[in-house]
């Protein structure tokens, strides 16, 4: 066999494994493959070379985004107005898709990171494993951040956890939500939480590593997109905004 | 006159959101190289979200296309182009040190090597049909090329990463 067949053999057999050959081709293919092994071989060889490729750049999900991307996605809109009312509106189609991209990634995280979820520090429960249960105990520290503490505030909770709220927003009904970080010496976490019926609820975790003060996310892109999804027609809340909110006691958008 | 600016800041945020994984690999292929890439991937986001796009695109055949155009600009205007081999980033130890363990970390190195010495135009079609599932028609549209080369480059880029990261004996013919 002459490189030129090889050449014409890998073309047949690319678009073999892209199905892109008529059917009168794929099964002519079939029957060669039956009947050579180095060219069955040689098939195997370049699903791999694609399996390789698909591996690798699945890993590029995993790696923060560019700090400037994320700024630009929750950014004010240009020109906003100074007060910005959320506006209620349907619930749309594409949120659908958001929130089914949204449970892809939280599997993947979840699936990553069980293990760690389940070491709690000690025999208490920590900071995150409040998180991950769903509602924010009234009377927590959690709760104490979420509830009194501005965005970009600091705070180091019970367990040794630091905390600090990022973002305060309004979702698409009107009830305010916070994105939130925690870290400790093992874990960090990125959560979103919604303030319903006068409690705060859980609505995205991802968990990640610490990397020396430096906040970096398990999944920046199912972080943003959680966010957006979760985001209403309004935009982040402005410092004054937030202490406005604040000291009304979290009183709800109408 | 304002059909580009058609959709609302918002709504195009949220839309860009959904893609961004998309739009990332790609930019990594067309790139060769992380830091590269998710400087394409900004300027991308930053185009998109001032200019928007006609009412009737879709949004992400759109946005890639723009991304392409970003970085042939960047290859002209720049001259930079920079092998992901020289500056190996999404095996080393960006990716979650606890995560990876080492015959997977070296798997993924030599896949990194292999594919960052690959010519842009073969990593761009190898990331789109093999990887983004796009059919070789799209494909083409989508990279402004003939179908008959899409194939042929596809054919290339597998063809020179199994040389790389098969066995001895499947690296090159098939008689042996």
């Amino acid at each position: 066999m002459n490189e030129a067949n090889d050449t014409q053999d890998d073309e047949l057999l690319s678009r073999y494994l892209d199905d892109e050959l008529e059917a009168a081709e794929a099964d002519r293919l079939t029957e060669r493959l039956a009947r050579e092994p180095a060219l069955a071989r040689r098939l195997e060889s370049l699903r791999g070379a694609d399996d390789a490729t698909r591996a690798l750049f699945a890993r590029l999900d995993e790696l923060p985004l560019p700090s400037g991307v994320t700024e630009m996605l929750t950014a004010d809109e240009p020109r906003a107005p100074a007060t910005v009312v959320p506006i209620r509106r349907p619930f749309a189609p594409r949120l659908v898709e958001l929130s089914l991209a949204l449970a892809t990634s939280l599997a993947h995280v979840f699936g990553r990171y069980a293990d760690r979820l389940l070491e709690g520090p000690g025999s208490a429960p920590g900071a995150a494993d409040t998180l991950a249960a769903g509602t924010v105990p009234a009377g927590s520290a959690l709760h104490a951040l979420l509830e009194e503490q501005p965005s970009g505030a600091s705070v180091t909770l019970a367990d040794g956890t630091r905390g600090s709220v990022r973002l305060t927003f309004a979702d698409a009904d009107g009830n305010w939500c916070r994105q939130l970080d925690l870290e400790n010496a093992r874990r960090n976490v990125n959560a979103l939480a919604c303030r319903r019926d006068d409690r705060w609820q859980t609505e995205f975790l991802a968990f990640g590593e610490p990397a020396g003060g430096a906040y970096q996310p398990a999944s920046a892109p199912a972080v943003a997109a959680a966010l957006a999804s979760l985001l209403g027609d309004g935009a982040v809340l402005g410092a004054d905004e937030e202490a406005a909110v604040l000291a009304a006691d979290w009183m709800k958008k109408q | 006159m304002n059909k580009q600016q058609g959709r609302s800041f918002a709504a195009r945020r949220q839309e860009l959101v959904g893609i961004l994984p998309n739009l990332r690999r790609f930019a990594l292929s067309l790139a060769g190289n992380l830091a590269d890439a998710d400087d394409l991937l900004q300027s991308t986001v930053e185009r998109v979200l001032e200019r928007g796009l006609p009412d009737t695109a879709e949004l992400l055949p759109w946005t890639l296309k723009v991304c392409r155009n970003l970085w042939i600009d960047e290859i002209r205007a720049r001259k930079v182009r920079s092998r992901a081999a020289a500056d190996p980033a999404l095996a080393d130890e960006q990716v979650l040190e606890g995560e990876a363990d080492a015959e997977g970390k070296l798997a993924l190195r030599e896949a990194e090597a292999a594919l960052a010495g690959l010519p842009e135009e073969q990593r761009a079609v190898l990331l789109l049909v093999a990887v983004e599932g796009y059919s070789y028609r799209d494909a083409a549209e989508l990279l402004d090329t003939p179908i008959g080369t899409v194939m042929s480059r596809l054919a290339r880029a597998r063809a020179a990463l199994a040389k790389e990261l098969g066995p001895a004996d499947a690296a090159g013919g098939r008689d042996g």
